[in-house]
């Protein structure tokens, strides 16, 4: 199966997919807490989660879950955007066990956008809110080459001082 | 997703603020003295040395005497945005990694014939 494409732009970044299914049946599966606890990260190895979501502007909703890869874990926030089957949008928050990886110490949005196409339905997320400076938003494009010298240095410094740390473009682990 | 570094913490609470990342902005090209960053925000100078000590601790701002010793100049260090890109990435790969799951959800023959 081909990767989905995925995208960083500056503080944001994209994913999207095609499914072969109409998009009411994946708004639905994007809501209803028993739906998203058969398909939410079902790539980790060792996972539960458990889910709880009020299927409305302003509604709560949660997630808790505990994988091999990130342990115990925790998703919360509030849907601001309802619209079936268009679109969905919610804050999110996080709180993560340190000892596996950091949370992200702001609240961000989840934007999900359904779009109706001849093989079913496209599906591209935004996350956004990401607490990113333009140093890193801008640099890349405006070709900042004294950074990319600085970070190709500290990647291959890393890479010594720690061999199971990938380079970019390399398997994931 | 990959163990975090001691010094990751330090660097996303450190970017958690706007006013630090605006700090970091008015450095990207070029350091300046610490009196000409406090001049450019309407935050107090002891507020502005707060936050340049909370920069300073995560390794994104370096401070140095300038050439006739009079000021201290305030540069921006590149080096721990690295992580911050790999912390995007990480981003990027768990939405993939979520919205291929979602696809086999939907498409496994015992989904299809759901309304």
């Amino acid at each position: 199966m081909t990767s989905p494409p995925t995208a960083i732009r500056g503080d944001i970044v994209v994913a999207d997919i095609e499914i072969a299914a109409p998009p009411e049946r994946v708004f639905r599966a994007l809501v209803d807490p028993g739906e998203l606890g058969a398909w939410w990260q079902r790539a980790s190895v060792g996972l539960t989660t458990r889910w709880t979501l009020e299927a409305r502007r302003g509604g709560a909703w949660r997630a808790e879950g505990r994988d091999d890869a990130c342990g115990p874990w925790m998703l919360h926030g509030r849907v601001v955007t309802f619209d079936p089957p268009r679109a969905l949008a919610y804050t999110w928050n996080e709180r993560i066990d340190p000892a596996y990886r950091e949370s992200l110490p702001v609240e961000t949005l989840v934007r999900y956008d359904l779009t109706a196409t001849p093989a079913g339905t496209r599906v591209t997320v935004t996350h956004s809110g990401f607490p990113v400076p333009s140093a890193i938003r801008d640099g890349y494009a405006n070709g900042w080459p004294e950074v990319l010298d600085l970070l190709a240095a500290h990647l291959d410094d890393l890479t010594r001082r720690d061999p199971t740390t990938r380079p970019p473009g390399a398997p994931d682990a | 997703m990959a163990t975090s570094q001691a010094g990751t913490s330090a660097v996303f609470r450190a970017l958690a603020d706007p006013t630090r990342r605006a700090i970091l902005d008015a450095l990207r090209d070029g350091g300046q003295p610490v009196g000409r960053i406090a001049d450019g925000f309407r935050v107090s100078r002891p507020a502005i040395s707060k936050h340049l000590r909370v920069l300073r601790e995560a390794n994104l701002v370096l401070v140095s005497p300038s050439d006739d010793g009079r000021e201290r100049v305030c540069e921006l260090n590149a080096a721990p945005l690295r992580e911050v890109e790999d912390w995007l990435n990480g981003y990027r790969r768990f939405w993939g990694e979520n919205l291929r799951a979602l696809k086999r959800y939907l498409e496994s023959s015992s989904r299809r014939d759901d309304a």
